[in-house]
């Protein structure tokens, strides 16, 4: 594991345009409406609401087993 | 210093404590960066075992099994002491649960034919591009992450700087004009930002880079 303060290689501009590129389509991907969905369910799964009723991760839930 | 304080902080704040609004937040944060990652994943898992065409809610539920999967293993133990890479701890899981999906729907449908004829594609994607786009995910997750952890090392006004130029690609001399600084300020608060992402960047776990 790299733990040092030991300078690191700049990042090229080449290299800051593939971060630009990544950094906007995930910022695209956040605003989507699946994301918000999606984040909105994960949100009731952790606070224990019934959002998953009729899914299949309920099934699960209700049979860990099965 | 052998510990890596500060990427690690979000995984640590994703533990249930008593700041409910916080741990809320960090799961938020958490989502924000890898939910995209993790979907490319289990599709890309889907695939790998003959599933060329999953639908969204088949691919959402197990999306969400994946991140269940992940809270409750981060309650159970130190993930912070964990020794898997976190790519390869959540690619895992995103394998597990393609496979109880796969298995909980044969069992439920004996004799199911995998494929919808008329939504497979004539040309599946090849395995080598279906990785290159689970690569090109965990990147990015990797850089928000990255930004993250910037974001809160550094005053608001340094980030919002740095986010223009070096992430929006917006040219230093209008942000200059824009925010009435000489373009001296904007250059020196990209430097000190650049200069923290470096030590982010060399104390991020070994584990976490590509």
């Amino acid at each position: 594991m790299k733990t040092t303060d030991e300078p690191i290689k700049d990042f090229t501009e080449e290299e800051w345009e593939f971060i630009r590129r990544d950094h906007a389509l995930l910022e695209e991907f956040q605003a989507s409406p699946l994301h918000l969905k999606a984040k909105a369910r994960l949100r009731e799964i952790l606070s224990g609401s019934p959002s998953t009723e009729g899914s299949s991760l309920e099934e699960e839930k209700k049979n860990p087993e099965g | 210093m052998s510990f890596p304080t500060t990427p690690r902080t979000l995984l640590g704040r994703l533990k249930r404590n008593a700041d409910d609004a916080l741990w809320q937040s960090s799961w938020d944060e958490f989502f924000d960066i890898y939910h995209q990652a993790v979907r490319v994943c289990v599709v890309h898992s889907f695939a790998r075992r003959g599933w060329h065409t999953v639908t969204e809610s088949d691919a959402d539920d197990v999306v969400m099994r994946v991140f269940q999967s992940f809270h409750e293993a981060q309650e159970s133990f130190e993930l912070e002491d964990a020794k898997g890479r976190l790519r390869q701890f959540l690619t895992t899981l995103c394998q597990r649960r393609v496979v109880d999906f796969m298995r909980s729907q044969r069992r439920h449908n004996e004799g199911r034919v995998w494929f919808d004829s008329d939504n497979h594609p004539d040309v599946p994607e090849e395995a080598s591009t279906l990785d290159g786009r689970v690569d090109e995910a965990f990147r990015a997750a990797r850089s928000a992450l990255l930004f993250s952890v910037l974001r809160e090392q550094t005053s608001p006004r340094i980030f919002m700087i740095f986010e223009s130029v070096k992430l929006n690609g917006r040219k230093p001399e209008d942000v200059a004009r824009e925010l009435g600084v000489t373009r001296g300020v904007i250059d020196n608060s990209i430097h000190k930002a650049m200069a923290k992402l470096r030590v982010i960047a060399a104390k991020l776990p070994e584990e976490d880079k590509e």
